[in-house]
């Protein structure tokens, strides 16, 4: 044990080296101070309990607190902003942090600590929320990843509303009103139990193509062992509240994205992982919950935007599979389900999309397909200059509504516009500040 | 060639397809003839280390080796992001390269002239050069700052640090002048860039690596 114990004791002063080499990036926020102090301080409570450690077992637990601490540190390593679009990181902290809270000693809804990096691949959007506090005194860490490559393609960012429930979702603080006002409407029917949705999978009325995937697995998965030995229906729980969550935070917004970055990774939109759902089940159950919600609202026929969003409507229902198969959730499950979601959310503005009036678009996409960053912002009848408010939700929307209805224009030229909006907005917010 | 007053200035705005400057945050932006720009929040500062000299002939050279243009161009300058709150020090005798926080789109038939703002102007910072706008750009302006000053001069995102007037252009062929203009469609700028100091020039440039 003696060994282990030096050698452990070791790694704390090479992890306090490599903290402080950590200071000479520029991660350009407040954020680096209070990531430094937070880790400093979590290093020297686990130096103490190391050296203090009277047994084995004990000994073994705060090696694995430090080696988490050592991924953090060099998870964050990489977290200098320049890797990230810094505007909508700007705005996604702040749902985040009023969503995100626990009761400490510093007070009541205490926000997450949140750090945010940029990882490779195409579907790295994930949020890893820190399992427990190591103290009371310490706050939770948020750590938020984005795919590098698509640093400007804020469009896809919303995705993140989905990461951003599996954080809430291990939230101490929600965790009771999430049971008892979403899961309960989630687990009926077809969802009720393991047995359940293992028979629906099995179903004789299932469609061919899904058959010929069940097909294609191993042969010892049948029905009665598929959630013992190969899939997790509790994971598979979370990614579809989590898909709720993202909805109703993000708005038409995460449907769009949802269906892109789903169906550019399964192709085929066939089959299902361990730790996920059919991906066609979940593109059905959000475009009805879109509708159940009045995200698919429309202005009346003479509204010079009524042809863009029918289009982008139209073109979301072209991921829709028909199959009755594919709709495990009726709409009155959903309608419960949403709208207890929504009660909570409520409670922790602005983490609630806010349905923007059909003036606001009518203002925002005409800019956008002007080749201008859609802002609130307008020369006025009396020639003055005229600034607004503008959720970013509403600047996404409107991203996707021009990326549906103007096909001509370049998908990077949308979103990089969208991004500069952002920022844009972002300052005139600061000028309408008291 | 006529210089836009205060009024014609936002006659332009208001029409659409016309002039853009957006967005303008506060009414004391709007000059007699002008209007005040931002600072952006991205800032490239030429690297002492990244490149030995600024020779086009060496870029010419190096155009036909993907890598080492490519490394040469992304070595040149350190970029920074400069978010809201946030500040660069500009140090005496230094270049920065920065966007303004406005989107602009100058209609084909104006010039745009960027030039600094007498203000900060006598603080030392300075435009480097007077930039001029060609009708038909749209995206943020680079404004190429320099400290002439002796000091150090903190530069926050947001600040009003230079100003934008506007002329008629005549034309004498209005569409042949529009045809060479819509070839620009979707390109645009959305950040400072490095320019391309040999392009055009190849005949009066050394193709022989120096000694």
């Amino acid at each position: 044990m003696a060994i282990a114990q030096e050698f452990l004791l070791q790694e704390c002063e090479n992890l306090r080296d490599l903290l402080n080499k950590t200071l000479r990036y520029e991660y350009g926020s407040a954020d680096s101070r209070i990531f430094y102090d937070e880790c400093s301080e979590r290093l020297a409570s686990l130096e103490a309990a190391i050296g203090a450690a009277a047994d084995p077992a004990a000994l073994g637990q705060e090696g694995n607190h430090l080696n988490q601490l050592a991924n953090l540190i060099c998870r964050l390593e990489r977290s200098s902003i320049s890797e990230h679009s810094w505007p909508f990181v700007h705005e996604f902290k702040r749902i985040a942090s009023a969503i995100c809270t626990e009761d400490t000693l510093a007070g009541p809804n205490t926000p997450n600590q949140i750090y945010v990096l940029a990882d490779g691949g195409l579907d790295t959007y994930r949020i890893h929320p820190e399992d427990r506090r190591p103290a009371y005194t310490q706050k939770r860490l948020l750590t938020i990843v984005f795919p590098k490559s698509l640093k400007h393609f804020v469009l896809l960012h919303s995705i993140l509303g989905h990461e951003l429930g599996h954080a809430i979702w291990r939230c101490s603080k929600h965790k009771r009103d999430m049971r008892d006002q979403v899961e309960k409407h989630i687990k009926e029917g077809v969802f009720a139990s393991p047995d359940e949705t293992a028979a629906h999978i099995y179903s004789p009325t299932a469609p061919l193509n899904e058959k010929g995937f069940l097909g294609a697995c191993p042969a010892s998965m049948k029905q009665d062992n598929l959630f013992l030995n190969y899939a997790n229906w509790e994971a598979w729980f979370e990614e579809i509240l989590c898909d709720l969550v993202g909805l109703v935070i993000f708005g038409p917004s995460f449907v769009a994205s949802e269906c892109e970055l789903l169906t550019s990774m399964n192709p085929a939109m066939t089959g299902f992982g361990p730790g996920h759902p059919p991906t066609a089940w979940r593109l059905n159950y959000l475009l009805d919950s879109a509708k159940i919600l009045g995200y698919d609202a429309r202005p009346p026929d003479t509204h010079p935007l009524r042809a863009d969003i029918d289009a982008f409507w139209a073109h979301l229902e072209t991921f829709r599979s028909t199959d009755p198969w594919y709709s495990i959730f009726t709409d009155e499950q959903l309608r419960r389900a949403l709208g207890g979601m929504k009660n909570l959310f409520n409670r922790y503005p602005p983490t609630e999309y806010p349905v923007p009036t059909f003036e606001r678009l009518e203002h925002l996409v005409p800019m956008l397909k002007r080749q201008i960053p859609p802002v609130g912002f307008r020369i006025a009848n009396d020639g003055s200059p005229k600034c607004e408010n503008v959720d970013f939700r509403h600047i996404l929307f409107s991203g996707w509504i021009t990326k549906a209805s103007q096909p001509a224009m370049p998908v990077d030229i949308i979103n990089k516009l969208c991004e500069q909006a952002i920022m844009q907005q972002i300052a005139i917010n600061i000028s309408l500040s008291p | 060639m006529a210089a836009l007053s205060r009024s014609s200035i936002l006659a332009r705005l208001k029409l659409a397809d016309n002039l853009v400057i957006s967005p303008i945050l506060a009414d004391s932006q709007l000059g007699d003839s002008s209007i005040d720009l931002r600072m952006g929040t991205v800032a490239l500062v030429a690297r002492a280390g990244g490149q030995p000299t600024v020779d086009p002939a060496i870029q010419l050279r190096t155009n036909n080796d993907a890598h080492a243009s490519t490394e040469r161009r992304e070595q040149k300058h350190e970029r920074f992001d400069v978010p809201f709150g946030h500040s660069f020090l500009l140090h005496p005798g230094s270049l920065l390269l920065v966007p303004t926080l406005e989107w602009v789109k100058i209609p084909a038939d104006l010039q745009g002239v960027v030039t600094a703002r007498s203000s900060w102007a006598r603080e030392g910072l300075n435009i480097a050069t007077a930039t001029i706008i060609n009708p038909g750009y749209q995206g943020i302006v680079t404004l190429e700052l320099a400290n002439f000053g002796e000091i150090p001069i903190k530069l926050y995102p947001g600040l009003r640090i230079a100003q934008i007037a506007f002329y008629e252009l005549r034309s004498d062929d209005p569409a042949a002048d529009k045809s060479h203009l819509d070839r620009s469609q979707f390109k645009m700028s959305f950040e400072p860039q490095a320019g391309k100091i040999a392009d055009g020039d190849e005949k009066f440039l050394s193709n022989q690596a120096p000694p």
